[in-house]
C-alpha cells in the first residue's frame, strides 16, 4: 500500500512536506480562521500547527484514523491551548463564530468530502439524546467552555461534563469498532 | 480504536474528555500526563480523534474571504527546513538507523556558542537585556502561554531525560536582589522542544496583577527571544516543577530568562530579568 503523506513526512521526504502543506493548508487555515479572534492570530496558529505536524508525523497511524482527522486533531489541540492561554472565552453566540464572508477561494472540506471517521461520528451522534447532541455540538464545533454551556442551557456543570465524556466515548467506540485494516506500522 | 484501551478510571476519562474540548489547566494536565506515563498502553488520543471526527462531520463548510497568505506559506516551509535539517544533522552522526534512533544513541552535541555569548553568562544576560530593549514593536505574538500548554508526554523529569538524551540542564541565576533566595534549573530538550523549570523560593504572584513569563533566546532565530509562556507561583512553599514548551521552533537556545509581566504576558518585554539561565 502506498505510503500516505504524513508517513512520508515522518521519513523526511521533503516533497511530502510540500504536499502536506498543499493538501491540508486550507483545512488548517479554515479552522484557524474560524476559531481565532484575528487574522494575525489565525496565521500564528497555522504556523504552529504545521510545526506540531512535523513533530507528530511519526506518531500518525493510518490504522487508527485518516490523515484529515489526525490533522484536525492537531489543529484543535493547538487552538484549544491558545484559547486557554489567552483566557479567552469563545463568543457566546454560535452565529458569531460562523460569520465569515462568503467570498473566498479557500474552503474547508464540505459534506461531500467527509471522511469515513466523520460519517461514523455523525452516526454515533445520532444515537445520542437530542440534549446530549446539543452539548457535544456546543463543546466541539462551537468551542464553548463547559461552564458556558451549563450557563446557557441552565443545567449543572457536572451534567455537561458527563454528557461530553459519554458522547466522545460513544463516538470513539464506534470509530474503534470500524477500525481500518492494519496497514504499515508507523514507528512511534 | 487503535488496540489501546480506554481507561476505566472515570476521573481519567473526564480529564481526556476535558482536554479534547476545553483543555486542561496545568495541574490537571500534569495529573493526566503522570497517569498516561504510568499507563503507556492506554488510549491517550482517542477522545481527541473522536472530537476531530465530530468537527469534520458537523462543521459547516466554512469559506474564508482571504486565502492563506504566501508569507505564512513561506514561514511554514522555512520552519520545515529548520526542523528537518535538525533531524538530518542527528542522522549524519551515525551511518545506521533512523533520525530518532540517532538522537537516542548519540545525543545532540552542544555546538560552540557564537562569540557574543562566549564571554560569559553575565554578558549573555546583558546581551539579552539589549535584545529586549531593541525588540521591535509589532512582533507577532509568539503564541500560547505555558500555563495551559500541553506538557511533554513524559511529565516526570526522570522519564523525560530517559527518552531525550540531548537534555541540557542550566542553573537559574538570580538577577535582582529580591530573587537571591531563588534556586532551580531549566531542563531542556531541543529534540522534544520542551522541558521543565524547577524553581524553589520563587515569590508568590497574584495572577490578577502580574504573571511570570519565560523567554528563550535562540541566536539562530531572528534575535527576538521566543515566548516560553506565562506561569504563576502560588502559596505552599517548596519546589515547583513547571512543564515548558517552545511555541516556535528553537534550535539551540543559549539563554532562558524570566520576567514579571502583566496578566497574560507581553509580546515585547521591557524587563528587568528576574532570573537567567545561560549556556556557558
Amino acid at each position: 500500500m502506498a505510503e500516505g503523506i504524513l508517513q512520508r513526512v515522518a521519513n523526511g521526504d521533503q516533497e511530502a512536506v510540500q504536499q502536506c502543506i498543499d493538501a491540508y493548508g486550507a483545512l488548517v487555515w479554515s479552522l484557524a480562521r474560524r476559531y481565532s479572534p484575528s487574522l494575525g492570530d489565525a496565521e500564528d496558529v497555522v504556523q504552529e500547527v504545521f510545526i506540531d505536524l512535523w513533530k507528530s508525523a511519526s506518531r500518525y497511524d493510518p490504522a487508527i484514523a485518516g490523515e484529515a482527522t489526525f490533522v484536525t486533531m492537531i489543529t484543535r489541540r493547538r487552538i484549544i491551548d491558545r484559547r486557554r492561554s489567552a483566557s479567552r472565552e469563545p463568543a457566546r453566540s454560535a452565529a458569531d463564530l460562523r460569520e465569515l464572508p462568503l467570498m473566498g477561494a479557500e474552503a474547508a472540506p464540505g459534506p461531500a468530502e467527509q471522511n469515513e471517521e466523520a460519517q461514523l461520528a455523525a452516526e454515533a451522534l445520532r444515537q445520542l439524546l437530542p440534549e446530549e447532541q446539543q452539548v457535544i455540538r456546543l463543546a466541539v464545533v462551537d468551542g464553548w467552555s463547559h461552564s458556558q454551556i451549563a450557563a446557557h442551557l441552565r443545567i449543572p456543570l457536572g451534567t455537561v461534563k458527563t454528557q461530553v465524556r459519554r458522547g466522545l466515548i460513544r463516538v470513539r467506540e464506534l470509530l474503534g469498532a470500524s477500525a481500518r485494516p492494519d496497514t504499515a506500522e508507523v514507528a512511534s | 480504536m487503535n488496540g489501546r484501551a480506554m481507561p476505566h478510571d472515570q476521573r481519567i476519562q473526564q480529564l481526556l474528555a476535558d482536554r479534547a474540548t476545553e483543555g486542561l489547566d496545568n495541574t490537571a494536565e500534569v495529573e493526566l500526563s503522570n497517569w498516561l506515563d504510568a499507563n503507556p498502553l492506554a488510549d491517550a488520543d482517542g477522545l481527541e480523534l473522536a472530537a476531530a471526527a465530530i468537527l469534520i462531520a458537523l462543521g459547516e463548510r466554512s469559506v474564508v474571504s482571504e486565502p492563506l497568505s504566501e508569507s505564512v506559506r513561506i514561514g511554514i516551509r522555512r520552519d520545515a527546513r529548520v526542523f528537518f535539517a535538525g533531524k538530518d544533522v542527528a542522522a549524519s552522526a551515525s551511518p545506521v538507523g533512523n533520525a530518532l534512533d540517532q538522537n537516542r544513541r548519540t545525543g545532540v552535541s552542544v555546538r560552540p556558542l557564537p562569540a557574543i555569548y562566549r564571554i560569559g553568562w553575565y554578558a549573555a544576560a546583558a546581551c539579552l537585556l539589549l535584545a529586549v530593549a531593541g525588540w521591535l514593536p509589532g512582533v507577532r505574538t509568539m503564541a500560547l502561554r505555558s500555563g495551559t500548554d500541553r506538557p511533554p508526554a513524559s511529565a516526570s523529569i526522570d522519564g523525560f531525560t530517559r527518552v531525550n538524551p540531548d537534555v541540557t540542564r542550566l542553573t537559574w541565576t538570580p538577577n535582582l536582589p529580591e530573587y537571591q533566595g531563588v534556586s532551580g534549573e531549566i531542563i531542556w530538550s531541543d529534540r522534544a522542544q520542551s522541558g521543565f523549570m524547577r524553581l524553589s523560593g520563587m515569590p508568590v504572584n497574584d495572577p490578577t496583577i502580574a504573571q511570570y513569563q519565560l523567554w528563550i533566546v535562540d541566536p539562530r532565530r531572528d534575535e527576538r527571544p521566543v515566548d516560553g509562556g506565562v506561569f504563576d507561583i502560588s502559596g505552599g512553599g517548596g519546589e515547583v516543577v513547571i512543564p515548558i514548551r517552545s511555541k516556535l521552533l528553537v534550535s539551540e537556545p543559549v539563554v532562558f530568562a524570566i520576567t514579571r509581566e502583566k496578566p497574560g504576558g507581553v509580546v515585547v518585554s521591557a524587563g528587568p530579568h528576574l532570573l537567567v539561565a545561560a549556556v556557558r
